[in-house]
């Protein structure tokens, strides 16, 4: 059993425990759909532990070579895993979902990064990628002795290359800790991918979420804080750039210059897309047809919307992609609801 | 289930304007389709070239928008769409997306709605050649079946702005700007200022910054009594805002004086935002 460290001088007066992290990592190669081994993610520590954030990784540039670019696009891989929780017979996730709907990006200019290697005939280099997040947990998830967080991963293949995926989660523990009676909760839609090309103004490609999709699994009320709506966009050609249909996204000189504004709002893919939204007790939630953005906002991609929704309510959500003015060859959206319900 | 809970809603609609015109979005699209109270608590406000659909910069102090509640304006007039905010992220702003947050959600009753007014200035530079604007408005806040009844009073949220274009190139705001011109005190909680070079759309540069001004409360006192402060002083361009916090009682305002009179490029552009409580609608 692990020894539990002496209180540390620079914890605040007031704050009891100690701080503690468990991580996990493992490899996946496209298609690879696995199961953490169950004491990844384990309090093996004999007192209960408070988590107040899951944070995550996916990195794919351990297999990355410059002298053999990968023969795929390379997206925004926060995508590309996805994962899916439960806390013994609770569930934190409904189903699996995508990495990087599991919280709001804490800095969208550093969530994603691209290797960059130098191309022989191309100055623009487009290789491995690597993607990062927090979900910190609006309330403290209570991870008693002996429990273990379940993990589920797959590596959708989006990117065909192995992605080293690494799972921590963060807290405090102590003997002086309160308990949580809390648990967090995300549910997802991510509809097949949309090919910009193939659309047309009389024929737009349009996509509908079904009723197991954002939906409250938990049996309880869920107390909803904010929907999550992402966009991964996946072999960019344009004007502004060399075209090349393994054009990374955003391109390397926009991540460099820091500013890699086609990788956010306004670029034409976000205006183009239009969403509306129902929910099951009969309310519009979005009655006419928005961008995209403008439910979830570019900063954080969020809608905060604080509110409870019933045990088996669903959300459908609907999105339409008018006249291809994008460059893209293909577009993933996700959306999520994250919330909390009572379940210990 | 129905009624046992709030509800989340976004409403919005979005409209194609070019240079010099004035367009008023279709106000049934602007309300939700059932008659419950619901609130509202931010407007988010989107703008890009129809046809290129790259970043655009240009547009930010060029559209101006009117948001009114009835009989209760939100707005004095058109206010310039990047005098709603503080700066929160360059790349967003950058990007076209401003969304005013207010500090506490507004109530609206059952039908009631804000309409909103757009403008886009003549002579806004034709961004990359594009001819016409998309832009997009929407409203987040909650339907809130929850609420049995409506209050007596409700907080609007109002904002009046201090645009040299619109006010000539005088050196000094005039009672007519940066005014309370309802019949209840304001409170108000910041002051946004923003340079725009009018030429080519873009940030001032920052000797332009570096103008200095001062600005005196409804009382005549000085907000920076040391004297004249450098425009980038008082607005730093992280944020461009200076948390002021105070009462414009009714028939008063603000009073701006540049040191330098603003130049026909580079526009001055200063605004408040605060709240009033009105009387239910």
């Amino acid at each position: 059993m692990p020894i539990v460290p002496p209180a540390s001088a620079r914890i605040l007066p007031g704050y009891a425990g100690h701080a503690v992290s468990i991580a996990a990592q493992a490899t996946l190669n496209p298609g690879d759909s696995i199961d953490l081994p169950i004491d990844a993610l384990r309090n093996n520590y004999g007192q209960t532990i408070l988590l107040d954030s899951l944070r995550w990784t996916a990195d794919a540039q351990q297999q990355v070579e410059s002298a053999v670019p990968p023969t795929a696009p390379v997206g925004l891989i926060g995508r590309t895993v996805e994962v899916s929780l439960s806390l013994n017979d609770k569930v934190l996730t409904g189903g699996e979902v995508p990495l990087y709907v599991l919280g709001r990006p804490a800095g969208l200019d550093v969530e994603s990064m691209i290797l960059a290697v130098a191309d022989d005939t191309n100055t623009q280099m487009l290789l491995g990628s690597y993607c990062s997040g927090v979900w910190g947990l609006d309330h403290p998830l209570q991870l008693d002795p002996g429990n273990s967080l379940s993990v589920h991963l797959t590596n959708h293949g989006l990117l065909n290359l192995p992605i080293l995926v690494s799972i921590a989660v963060t807290g405090r523990i102590g003997q002086g800790l309160p308990s949580s009676r809390w648990l967090p909760y995300v549910a997802a839609w991510s509809p097949p991918a949309f090919d910009p090309t193939a659309p047309t103004a009389t024929a737009p490609t349009v996509v509908t979420s079904t009723e197991r999709d954002l939906v409250n699994r938990c049996g309880q009320p869920l107390h909803v804080f904010r929907f999550l709506g992402r966009i991964a966009r996946l072999g960019v050609v344009g004007t502004n750039a060399t075209i090349n249909v393994e054009n990374v996204f955003p391109d390397i000189e926009e991540q460099i210059g820091g500013l890699p504004f086609t990788n956010f709002f306004p670029n034409a893919v976000d205006a183009s897309l239009s969403i509306t939204m129902r929910d099951s007790e009969g309310n519009d939630n979005i009655p006419f047809a928005i961008p995209f953005r403008q439910a979830f906002e570019p900063q954080q991609k969020a809608w905060e919307c604080p509110h409870v929704m019933a045990p088996d309510a669903y959300f459908i959500a609907q999105l339409s992609l008018a006249p291809p003015t994008v460059f893209d060859q293909s577009i993933q959206p996700s959306i999520s609801l994250l919330g909390f319900y009572e379940g210990a | 289930m129905a009624g046992r809970y709030s509800t989340p809603i976004v409403i919005g609609n979005q409209v194609t304007i070019t240079r010099g015109q004035l367009i008023q979005f279709p106000s049934n699209q602007l309300a939700p389709g059932v008659l419950v109270p619901y609130e509202i608590n931010s407007i988010r406000m989107s703008a890009y070239p129809s046809v290129n659909g790259n970043l655009d910069s240009d547009l930010r102090g060029f559209l101006k928008w009117q948001f009114y509640m009835g009989k209760y304006p939100l707005t004095d007039s058109y206010v310039p769409m990047w005098n709603l905010q503080p700066n929160r992220q360059r790349m967003t702003n950058l990007g076209g997306y401003y969304e005013w947050r207010f500090p506490r959600p507004i109530l609206l009753p059952p039908g009631g709605r804000i309409d909103a007014k757009i403008q886009l200035q003549a002579n806004t530079p034709n961004a990359q050649g594009t001819p016409t604007i998309t832009a997009a408005l929407a409203y987040a806040g909650r339907l809130r079946h929850d609420l049995s009844r409506m209050p007596q009073t409700i907080e609007v949220p109002f904002c009046s702005c201090w645009d040299t274009t619109v006010t000539g190139a005088a050196p000094g705001s005039d009672p007519l700007s940066l005014r309370n011109p309802l019949q209840v005190d304001v409170s108000v909680h910041q002051l946004i200022g923003r340079i725009q070079n009018d030429t080519t759309g873009s940030d001032a540069t920052n000797a332009v910054q570096g103008q200095t001004l001062q600005i005196f409360d409804p009382r005549g006192v000085a907000i920076h009594q040391a004297g004249t402060i450098q425009f980038h002083a008082l607005f730093p361009t992280d944020t461009a805002a200076f948390p002021y916090t105070g009462i414009l009682p009714m028939n008063t305002h603000f009073m701006v004086r540049l040191d330098t009179p603003p130049s026909a490029t580079d526009r001055v552009m200063i605004s408040y935002l605060g709240s009033r409580y009105v009387q239910n609608p």
